[in-house]
């Protein structure tokens, strides 16, 4: 089936953060805790599908048919980040446990490359709305996957000998650069 | 209500300034983007089938198709299809002979494989390169400079093409003085990336047969 | 009125001591994509100094007409105009270049090294000096991507700009080329800093120490 492919594709073969290096940042910086790399992860996942079926909306209703191909760069970025304020406030009003795990990881996920960078290949590859809803999904789980695995490694390395140089962002990028040769073996999986 | 108004025309001017500024950039760059773009395109065919004037026969479904003429004489077809290969899609253009029953080269546009194993289907006319490169997979008969399709497409014989019928196979282990016309050696440690560029030849040809006899059986 | 630090300062702390990669573990992600080769690595680096530069100018100009409550979103879309005009720019006259770097050249408007500067420096100080601050932050991101992108080009593909500098009998190792060898090759470069930076930091201290000492007896 061509979604699953889809889905599949953005969540295994292609993870965003192991094999397309977007969501970097987060992915160093919020994987200490398994608990927390989760909840990021959740939380990015969220953004990721509302802002890929906005910017959908956009490129096909708007950016398209004005020719106004031009303005995606500055539209997208613009939907993001209204996208993350108006998320903010709505789980604060609605949910305030829940808002205290996420709020302080919501405004980073604005400068997350992996939402722009995920609304800018949807749109490259010209998919249809589902599919785009699909693809998002994949590539959020895909993200969360990959942060939640690094908070564990990580929480084990804790008790490790970890050379003083080499401790926080050094060895995080060596135990990452193991995780996507991992990873590339997934690739090449046929779904059809 | 004073800050409220400042908000706002800070807004719409920053707005403003960003909208003009883009408008201008983006009447001045379409222009050469899209001479950029046409110039690559026909360099390939170019170097595809050696011609005067093209004409474009078919645009559709992803398949672009061009006739090659030298004054009145028909001198190939050129295929411009992509299909999905390793790790993205693989964007590739094929010669034809004018009848369209043989396969007289091969040119990949645009593709995302492993660098060094995957790329291997990039190998065209650099014969120097492939030759002096620290692999020799699937190397081992005489190279013949003259044509220009990828050492793994060399059909073995002389004159002997691949067969644009659409029924082409990706093949291990053999030499290529044993390959047929509808066998296509698949490159070491690169399966993946062998029998996608293939699957995309394969589906290039059957797609324009496809339109063309929709088309009304042009010839 | 707190001491202004020296122009020279403000330029010289983005090459070193506020490397926005090695120290401030900024804009990761083109650090790692684009580093494929040294040219990459200069030219992503050329493309985001120059919007830094352009939009910390901007920025500064303006900074006293923006109202704080916007000053974010006023940020976002200035950075993203010049993206865009960069990104334009480079599909109609470098072409090549342009797709090589592919979507990250975009991607620049979130790189958080640009939005930092503005909220951090160029929202509070005058044009020429914002533009000092960009012009070394953007300096030392461009050399860290230019060294990163030797680094795996050497060692993946055995030449550096093009030229080949490994001899003929080098096997080539594709990992350097993959995601993969760009984690690794980061992970390494970041604890080469961090010991140099430690170095630093023992010589100073001893320099100290023994500074006070000598004012003690004399």
């Amino acid at each position: 089936m061509e979604l699953f492919g889809i889905f599949m594709t953005a969540a295994l073969i292609n993870n965003f953060v192991l094999s397309q290096f977007l969501g970097i940042c987060p992915f160093v910086g919020v994987s200490g805790k398994i608990s927390s790399a989760t909840s990021m992860g959740m939380a990015t996942t969220f953004v990721m599908v509302m802002a890929a079926m906005v910017t959908f909306l956009i490129q096909q209703f708007i950016l398209l048919p004005l020719g106004l191909g031009f303005l995606q760069t500055v539209s997208f970025i613009l939907v993001i980040a209204s996208l993350v304020q108006f998320v903010e406030m709505v789980i604060k009003k609605v949910s305030t446990p829940l808002y205290r795990a996420l709020g302080i990881f919501l405004p980073l996920i604005t400068t997350n490359c992996a939402i722009m960078g995920l609304c800018l290949f949807a749109a490259m590859k010209e998919y249809t709305f589902i599919e785009t809803l699909v693809y998002s999904l994949g590539a959020g789980i895909g993200f969360t996957l990959a942060i939640t695995l690094m908070a564990g490694i990580r929480e084990e390395l804790e008790l490790a000998n970890v050379p003083r140089t080499m401790q926080g962002a050094g060895i995080t990028m060596i135990v990452a650069g193991i995780m996507a040769l991992a990873f590339m073996g997934f690739a090449g999986m046929k779904f059809s | 209500m004073k800050t409220t108004l400042q908000m706002l025309a800070t807004l719409i001017v920053v707005g403003m300034f960003s909208g003009g500024a883009l408008s201008l950039v983006n009447d001045w760059a379409s222009p050469l983007i899209e001479a950029n773009q046409a110039k690559i395109r026909d360099e390939a065919i170019r170097f595809l089938v050696p011609g005067e004037t093209t004409e474009e026969v078919v645009a559709q479904d992803g398949l672009t198709a061009w006739k090659v003429f030298t004054g009145e004489e028909l001198q190939g077809w050129v295929l411009q299809y992509s299909g999905n290969g390793f790790q993205d899609k693989i964007d590739i253009m094929i010669a034809l002979d004018p009848e369209r029953q043989e396969i007289r080269g091969l040119k990949v546009l645009d593709d995302s494989e492993t660098p060094g194993l995957g790329t291997w289907i990039r190998l065209n006319a650099d014969h120097e390169a492939a030759l002096t490169a620290k692999d020799d997979r699937n190397l081992g008969d005489e190279v013949d400079d003259s044509k220009n399709y990828p050492l793994q497409f060399f059909a073995y014989g002389e004159g002997q093409h691949l067969s644009a019928a659409g029924d082409l196979k990706v093949v291990k282990g053999k030499k290529r003085s044993q390959l047929g016309t509808t066998e296509v050696q698949s490159i070491t440690a690169a399966t993946i990336s062998s029998v996608a560029i293939v699957d995309i030849i394969n589906g290039a040809v059957v797609k324009l047969n496809e339109l063309l006899a929709a088309q009304g059986g042009v010839s | 009125m707190s001491k202004k630090t020296s122009i020279a300062t403000e330029f010289l702390k983005g090459l070193w001591d506020q490397n926005p990669v090695l120290r401030a573990l900024l804009g990761l992600c083109p650090t790692l994509a684009v580093t494929t080769s040294a040219v990459n690595g200069l030219g992503m680096g050329a493309a985001t100094t120059f919007v830094l530069l352009c939009a910390s100018l901007m920025i500064s100009l303006l900074r006293k007409a923006i109202p704080s409550q916007v000053r974010i979103a006023s940020f976002i879309v200035v950075i993203a105009t010049f993206v865009t005009i960069v990104d334009l720019s480079m599909k109609a006259v470098l072409p090549e270049l342009s797709k090589s770097l592919g979507a990250f050249i975009p991607l620049i408007v979130v790189n958080c090294l640009i939005l930092g500067r503005q909220e951090a420096f160029a929202s509070k100080n005058g044009p020429f000096r914002a533009l000092v601050d960009g012009l070394g932050m953007g300096v030392g991101f461009t050399l860290t991507l230019t060294l990163l992108g030797a680094v795996r080009e050497v060692l993946g593909n055995g030449t550096v700009f093009g030229f080949q500098v490994m001899p003929g009998s080098f096997e080539p190792w594709i990992v350097m080329i993959l995601p993969a060898g760009a984690f690794l090759t980061l992970g390494l470069m970041l604890g080469v800093a961090n010991s140099i930076n430690q170095k630093r930091e023992q010589a100073a201290l001893q320099q100290a120490r023994l500074a006070t000492i000598a004012t003690k007896e004399a």
